[in-house]
């Protein structure tokens, strides 16, 4: 059984950056760190961004991108720059809303990747992400989320913005939106109650749709700190595997070692937990005796991104266990839910479940979400990851 | 029709702004010759004699003109015009002769046809709550509410007004003239004189900004497009040949129940249907410039629609099939592997032994802020029929147990947005006027 004492694994899942004592990974965090200088200097022929005041090109033309990056998350080429609106709490829901410039990403639509361009009237690129406002983890909103944005009273724009994944904001509700012009505009979010299975603290706690207002000016000094807070990742650091750090506020899942149960799959033995892995993705998986009240063993199956350890949803994983060569149970769903301790996950209380099976976790469609620079080359061809089970 | 000729917009804008405007000035800016009295003229087909009227209110389809393919063509043009009583409490034998006496003006001044005016009267379960008999049994009329798990009440209207007319017509100046006659700010309609008009017993419901009125047809949305006065528009272009904003076919023969199907089968409102509408807000910006054809149609249809080009630019190669039943049975797992399902292969998971069960007539409107929207208006035989279809559209099970999310990849869920609902009982023809719970 898996007790406290067990070492953490800073190195595999939570901040290889910090961990890493390759050069190119400090390279890219002094480089990160030191937000203005290189980037200033890289900004140069680049303020004409869509949306930013500029006439006729966009960000797609004057941001620079990484030609053939690698197929795992990568270094993107640059830190977006945010304004973030506030957080609003309503009920058990943290609604925090930031702008950016609008910006290109990608949609995952079953098993196709396909880039979203810059649409002719957007604006800003609006973003919300969805915290429980007592214990922090992440709330996928499943594209539920609804932002209607108004100005002086009448509507400018609605939309059921996308679920999407970006290294700096982790898992959030976004899109390109259009304005009418400078001024004051009002957001209105709203959030039907979440669909997917709650267990620990979380059960009963989001029965209610939740609502926040914030409040942003579009206009030039808006603009220019918005370019200005462009923070460029050196030349010879992006498109390498790694990540850019992530907001304070955004949701991560917890390091494997503070799941709940006892942990599974361990790939090196060396007394850190080294979980599976599928395209690039950590698979921490773990066994839970009785987690739902039902008296059975509970799989705990918690994909997560390297480095910045943001949720995966948007997948239906599926386990099949097998006993000394013989198939005990196939193709068992495992259902996607959110925990005050496991945060975002994929569980199963499976009866069957013994020591010593051998499991199979297929993940047949890959996460989803939508995403932003970076993790477009990643997690979308899941392979299935194999486990024997140890004692529990 | 007499209309003047106009340098700087083409006829159908003109016409289609009109009636959106509506009332008297759209009207008369339909016409261009108002004398301030509503006596602009319509040249619609007249009436003539009432006896032939179909019994049912709903019955327009043998009436209705078909496509190339076969397909049921809806009128071109709506209106849903909301009226209250005027007086508290229960209407009584006059009030209901003086609405009959003015729906059956407006049948003998124009004709049953689609350049004509087809109708029906649709009465909310507030106006049943005005008396203390219920309705009976055979009548499944529910307040309206949330129908599925995304909807938020505090954001959605519900429809508490007493009635709705139902007006339809190919010429968007006949539904106009209509709607007008029935409020009493006309003398005259087609040539015929109004004698009666709902003017003392009903008024109208709601904001005039609250009108509810629409267009559907091959080449409409595009017109629209090209036009730019609706905000919230793609930049790529809407088919030419979509009837509707998503810009696909939609209403095959196949896909849509029959009018005896929806009918109510016993008491005493036997032979009239239930009717709901869902006002709904479409993101066809979102739906066309960020996902590509391929995706739309997986969305809409299935995956193998897309995989194995179905569909056609709008839905062209279908003829009077979605042939979605090839795909219904694989709805669960395609939400689990590739991780994406149709909006027509999870609605018709609920049809009975491959029949589906609504009669959709729902047109395009624009919305708050002057967005693209839809008014869903669906026939059925009970108000728990539709709720039924709605659910298996909302596919919470598959977001539940698929790679699916609650919207994203789910059919079209991601587009939509439900402003307002509202159920309506639609008695047959000789109940149609302020019946009471059991005429």
């Amino acid at each position: 059984m898996m007790d406290d004492s067990q070492p953490l694994d800073e190195q595999s899942d939570s901040t290889t950056l910090e961990a890493d004592s390759s050069p190119s990974r400090r390279a890219i965090l002094g480089g990160l760190a030191g937000a203005g200088a290189a980037g200033l200097a890289a900004l140069a022929g680049c303020t004409d961004i869509r949306g930013m005041g500029g006439d006729g090109g966009d960000a797609t033309d004057s941001l620079p991108t990484v030609e053939n990056p690698p197929d795992v998350v990568y270094v993107p080429s640059h830190r977006e720059g945010v304004e973030p609106l506030g957080t609003v709490n309503d009920g058990p829901y943290e609604f925090s809303a930031m702008v950016s410039y609008a910006h290109p990403f990608w949609l995952v639509t079953g098993q196709t990747l396909e880039s979203v361009e810059i649409g002719d009237d957007a604006d800003v690129h609006l973003m919300v992400a969805v915290r429980d406002a007592e214990t922090g983890q992440t709330i996928p909103a499943g594209g539920a989320l609804r932002t209607t944005i108004e100005s002086a009273g009448s509507v400018v724009d609605d939309r059921n913005p996308w679920q999407m994944l970006s290294q700096q904001m982790g898992l959030h509700a976004g899109d390109n939106v259009g304005l009418d012009g400078d001024g004051e505009y009002e957001v209105t979010v709203t959030m039907p109650p979440p669909a997917h299975r709650q267990t620990g603290s979380f059960a009963g706690r989001f029965d209610n749709s939740g609502s926040a207002t914030f409040s942003f000016t579009y206009d030039q000094s808006l603009r220019d700190a918005l370019t200005d807070r462009i923070s460029y990742v050196d030349e010879s650091d992006r498109g390498v595997p790694g990540a850019i750090e992530p907001m304070g506020s955004a949701g991560r899942v917890p390091l494997p070692t503070d799941l709940p149960g006892t942990l599974q799959g361990d790939q090196t033995g060396t007394g850190t937990y080294d979980p599976p892995r599928s395209d690039d993705a950590n698979v921490a998986i773990a066994v839970a005796d009785d987690y739902l009240g039902d008296g059975e063993p509970y799989l705990l199956v918690s994909p997560r991104t390297p480095y910045n350890r943001f949720p995966l949803p948007g997948m239906a994983p599926a386990v099949t266990i097998s006993r000394d060569g013989t198939v005990v149970a196939e193709d068992r769903a495992l259902q996607a839910a959110i925990d005050d301790g496991a945060g975002f996950h994929y569980g199963a209380s499976i009866a069957a479940l013994q020591p010593g099976d051998d499991l199979t976790i297929e993940m047949p469609a890959p996460p989803g979400v939508a995403r932003h620079q970076g993790y477009e080359t990643a997690f979308l061809e899941m392979a299935s990851v194999d486990v024997t089970l140890g004692e529990w | 029709m007499t209309l003047p000729d106009r340098d700087d917009v083409s006829r159908r804008k003109f016409l289609q702004a009109a009636v959106a405007v509506g009332g008297a000035a759209g009207l008369s800016a339909c016409l261009g010759e108002s004398d301030g009295g509503g006596t602009e003229r319509i040249d619609a087909p007249a009436g003539g004699s009432l006896d032939d009227r179909p019994a049912r209110q709903h019955a327009w389809n043998d009436v209705l003109e078909r496509d190339q393919d076969g397909n049921v063509r809806p009128p071109a043009h709506h209106v849903l015009a909301d009226f209250s009583l005027v007086a508290d409490g229960t209407p009584g034998d006059s009030d209901r002769e003086t609405v009959e006496e003015a729906l059956r003006e407006l049948e003998r001044a124009i004709a049953l046809q689609p350049d004509g005016l087809l109708f029906t009267v649709g009465y909310t379960p507030a106006y049943f709550d005005r008396f203390d008999e219920q309705l009976p049994d055979d009548v499944d009329l529910p307040d309206p509410g949330p129908v599925t798990y995304l909807e938020n009440s505090e954001t959605i209207a519900f429809d508490t007004h007493d009635l709705t007319v139902h007006l339809a017509s190919d010429d968007p100046a006949v539904v106009l003239a209509a709607e007008e006659a029935l409020l009493g700010n006309r003398e005259t309609l087609n040539g015929h004189e109004m004698a009666t008009s709902f003017d003392g017993v009903l008024e109208r419901a709601g904001e005039p900004d609250d009108r509810r009125t629409g267009f559907v047809g091959p080449g409409l949305p595009a017109q629209k497009q090209d036009e730019g006065e609706v905000e919230g528009m793609p930049d790529h272009d809407i088919a030419e040949g979509a009837p509707f904003w998503m810009g696909y076919r939609s209403g095959f023969q196949e896909s849509q129940a029959t009018e005896e199907y929806v009918e109510i089968e016993g008491g005493a409102f036997a032979g009239g249907t239930t009717q709901h509408v869902e006002t709904l807000r479409v993101q066809i910006n979102t739906w066309f410039d960020q996902d590509s054809h391929h995706e739309r149609v997986s969305k809409l249809f299935s995956h193998v629609h897309a995989d194995e080009d179905r569909v056609g630019e709008f839905g062209e190669k279908l003829g009077t099939s979605t042939g979605i039943m090839d795909a219904v049975d694989d709805t669960a797992t395609d939400a689990r592997d590739p991780g994406v399902v149709g909006h027509a292969q999870k609605a018709a998971r609920e049809r009975e032994d491959g029949v589906p069960p609504l009669l959709r007539r729902d047109f395009n409107t624009t919305v708050a802020g002057n967005l693209p929207g839809v008014h869903f208006l669906a026939l059925q035989d009970e108000i728990s029929t539709f709720e039924r279809v709605r659910r298996a559209m909302a596919g919470e099970e598959l977001a539940e147990n698929g790679a699916v999310s609650v919207r994203q990849n789910n059919g079209i869920l991601q587009y939509l947005s439900v402003l307002r609902r509202g159920n309506y009982l639609v008695p047959p023809r000789a109940h149609r006027s302020l019946p009471t719970p059991n005429p």
